[in-house]
């Protein structure tokens, strides 16, 4: 009975040794890397993490119809992935607060850049100031191209530095419902908001937001700036 | 010896083989077409097991899908009408794509199996007979769909049986449909049922013509919202062209049309509060149009187990998974028609001094009393003491909470009270439900699996606020006027004047009439204000003191539980991977890739 009991571990156990085999294949080292050009500034589009914007690449050696694959890109507007495999691959740059963009094909091997023009939905150009504790944010949003109807606009405000519409203290962060206001007096309007209850001493990131009724609901932000009241 | 063996097995084997002259037999221990199609035992075996397949969002479905039976009521969360209990509300957090799945081609599968097999046999029936039968497969095929259209938007049509190896991989991968064409389907399925199906139902629970009417009108009213607050994404795989909301807000309104006279509004009791409560429970409710119902010990669910106040808990010591906002609660109005926010403080800022907590609730609106057990307000004959803890003078005096499952004492008074806010499984908001909660089951029997009180599917109330939305969109205001005002009514509510009366205040309407039904969710999605309503939100509680040196109640309103952030992408459900790797031709939703 032991016998039996002992000639059986030897079977499970010559089981298991048969899966010691290695993958032949190496792992994925490719790198592909480069940011989003905002047509207007000139400089990266910032956006914010996640929900700033998708790289999706479509994998096009083996089949004409591949199974789509994407990755979120950074909030300064860059995306990196070092994980990829050799191979020839269509990159689009989606879901970002940004018109649609052509697809780009690369082949891939090695580090390649690959860098995306696009024009933003909206330009928010902000200044804000702090006097007597309180914070005074003015805001103009233009546009270089017609798309969606505006929206809503906000100043997020926060004490966490990646400030955005993830992360943001929705009692200091007023928010202004643009949907019932025609575009073109939203775009020739300056907005003056004033924050109070903010605690002196503390540093404060503040960034101001504005969308259009894009399918994503994806807002254009302006640069992040740190304030002290 | 063996010699005569060996010639005796060989015969043996011989004369078995012989008799199999005919191999080709139907298997005789599966049960054929003709047994099952043929007698009417079989063809309501069949009938039944449709039924149970059906995607109701009975209190059995959850996160996990439907049939659960460990069920916590979870949509809620997912709406702002309500949080779990302290122990499990960081558990549910903002919507995501692919909680609520139904991916239902197995149940379409055994419809469309009835609708094309039934037919060789229906001989054998009456015509209205076999007519009612078929009038309910076309319904439940209607019904499928629509769970699934509601969800995903465009998915596969698929009408027929399909049958593998006979039929390639390449014909069985089905692309998806329009959205559009989906919902125009259930529409011709529903159109099928209403002329097949008798205006009386067969039995308990079967659906009659009018029921088929009552989906339709359903299904039209989310087609024409989804035409006119959606838009057209992946090339018209999801979205109705705007043009078209019109066509089905008047194909809702015809059909909600269709069933005035055959149900009304439930006004059993003349005290309103008595009558909105009673409604969830009455089986003779004018009021119910398709309900499932339960049965101990063969089908029941735990709604009371879990839902009950910690107070009067069972053996099993759930309770609380249903903990109404504050926000929800003062989205009624009071019966003077003044907002419903509570007055907790003073002109001058200084906390309002109650003798009662349910004091500060003197003048709701008779409905919320009947959805929402308010803090002291009475539950099976008992005041439900809600306590956040003991102030010893305010506001300087010191401050006692508990946290201990039992009553902690403060000069002789329970510091939470007995169901009070403290103790992670109880209440987190100061509110429990009180919709379709049992008032008469004894404490013993408070268990999992225990309830049976029917769940309705669909109610004629939903109905008048079905048509109250399309009539509002169709330019008929004074239709909608009336019907919202005729569930005001019943409410106990102030009636709506004519200017009061807009989109906005028809959607309100309708989050309070049919909160805790599982249709707030579906409705905030289709009229695409999910995202605007839970952007960063946090939910607030309403949190009573008793102020011990003055014998008195304050309430304080605390923000409490996860972040809420509604993605649009979660307009759209997840597509189920695994179904994208086996049919290649479907194309996921976008945001999910």
């Amino acid at each position: 009975m032991k016998k039996i009991y002992y000639l059986f571990n030897v079977l499970i156990v010559s089981l298991f040794f048969s899966c010691g085999k290695l993958d032949n294949y190496a792992e994925p080292g490719e790198t592909l890397k480069g940011s989003l050009i905002d047509v207007v500034t000139n400089k990266p589009l910032i956006t914010e993490q996640p929900n700033g914007f998708k790289i999706l690449l479509l994998e096009s050696s083996w089949s004409a119809n591949p199974q789509p694959q994407t990755f979120w890109g950074k909030a300064d507007g860059t995306f990196t992935d070092t994980k990829l495999f050799t191979g020839t691959y269509k990159v689009i740059p989606i879901e970002g607060a940004f018109f649609p963009v052509d697809t780009a094909t690369v082949k891939l091997s090695g580090v390649v850049s690959q860098n995306f023009n696009v024009t933003p939905y909206l330009t928010v150009t902000a200044t804000s100031s702090v006097s007597s504790g309180n914070l005074n944010v003015s805001y103009t949003i233009s546009r270089s191209k017609i798309g969606d109807k505006i929206i809503d606009s906000r100043v997020f405000v926060s004490t966490n530095p990646n400030v955005g519409n993830n992360i943001f203290t929705s009692s200091l962060s007023p928010f202004r419902d643009l949907s019932s206001i025609d575009d073109s007096v939203i775009l020739t309007t300056t907005f003056n908001e004033t924050i109070s209850g903010l605690v002196a001493g503390k540093t404060y990131y503040v960034r101001v937001g504005a969308r259009t009724n894009n399918p994503s609901k994806r807002y254009n932000f302006t640069e992040i700036k740190a304030v002290t009241p | 010896m063996n010699k005569n063996k060996n010639i005796l097995l060989l015969l043996c084997i011989l004369i078995s083989t012989v008799a199999c002259h005919n191999l080709d037999i139907p298997p005789m221990n599966i049960i054929q077409d003709k047994d099952v199609f043929t007698k009417e035992s079989g063809v309501k075996a069949y009938m039944t097991s449709l039924y149970k397949d059906l995607p109701i969002e009975d209190f059995n479905f959850s996160g996990g899908g439907f049939h659960q039976t460990y069920c916590f009521p979870g949509i809620y969360n997912c709406t702002g009408e309500a949080l779990l209990n302290p122990a499990n509300m960081f558990n549910i957090g903002s919507p995501q794509g692919d909680w609520w799945q139904y991916w239902g081609y197995g149940q379409v599968r055994n419809v469309n199996y009835f609708l094309s097999t039934f037919p060789k046999y229906a001989s054998t029936f009456t015509t209205d007979k076999a007519n009612a039968w078929l009038g309910e497969a076309h319904f439940m095929r209607a019904y499928n769909y629509f769970a699934m259209v509601k969800r995903y938007g465009g998915v596969p049509i698929i009408k027929e049986v399909q049958n593998y190896p006979t039929q390639s991989l390449e014909e069985l991968s089905v692309p998806r449909d329009p959205e559009q064409a989906v919902y125009d389907f259930i529409g011709q399925d529903l159109d099928s049922a209403i002329l097949l199906l008798p205006a009386v139902s067969a039995e308990l629970g079967r659906v009659n013509k009018y029921v088929a009417y009552a989906l339709k009108s359903r299904a039209m009213l989310y087609a024409g919202s989804i035409a006119q607050y959606g838009s057209i994404q992946l090339n018209g795989l999801l979205g109705i062209p705007a043009a078209d909301a019109q066509k089905y807000y008047q194909a809702s309104y015809d059909a909600s049309i269709a069933l005035d006279g055959h149900y009304s509004l439930y006004r059993k009791y003349s005290d309103k509060f008595e009558n909105y409560w009673h409604l969830f429970l009455d089986d003779n409710s004018p009021e119910n149009i398709f309900c499932e119902y339960y049965k101990y010990p063969e089908k029941g669910h735990g709604f009371d187990t879990y839902c009950i106040p910690q107070q009067m808990w069972g053996p099993q010591g759930y309770s609380s998974m249903i903990n109404p906002t504050l926000e929800f609660v003062e989205l009624f109005d009071d019966i003077n028609g003044n907002s419903g926010a509570l007055k907790i403080n003073d002109n001058s800022g200084n906390a309002i001094r109650f003798t009662n907590t349910i004091d500060i609730f003197n003048n709701v609106e008779p409905r919320l009393r009947g959805s929402v057990i308010l803090p002291g307000d009475i539950f099976k004959g008992e005041s439900i003491e809600i306590y956040k803890g003991i102030y010893e003078s305010y506001p300087t005096g010191i401050l006692h909470t508990s946290a201990a499952q039992g009553i902690e004492l403060f000069n002789g008074k329970g510091i939470r009270g007995k169901s009070g806010i403290g103790y992670n499984y109880s209440t987190g908001t100061g509110f429990f439900n009180r919709k379709y909660q049992n008032p008469d089951m004894p404490k013993s029997q408070v268990l999992e699996g225990h309830s049976v009180q029917k769940y309705i599917d669909i109610r004629y109330g939903e109905i008048l606020l079905n048509r109250a939305e399309a009539a509002y969109q169709l330019n008929k205001k004074d239709d909608a006027l009336t019907a919202v005002n005729d569930i005001r009514d019943r409410a106990g509510a102030m009636l709506l004047t004519a200017d009061q009366l807009t989109a906005q205040s028809i959607q309100k309407e309708r989050r309070m009439e049919l909160s805790f039904e599982n249709q707030t969710y579906w409705d905030l999605r289709r009229w695409r204000i999910a995202d605007q309503l839970m952007n960063n939100k946090q939910y607030t509680a309403l949190y009573p003191y008793w102020v011990s040196n003055e014998n008195k109640f304050i309430f304080q309103k605390v923000q409490i539980g996860p972040i809420y952030t509604f993605d649009v992408k979660v307009y759209y459900t997840t597509i189920p991977t695994d179904e994208i790797l086996k049919n290649n031709k479907l194309i996921q939703n976008p945001g999910y890739n």
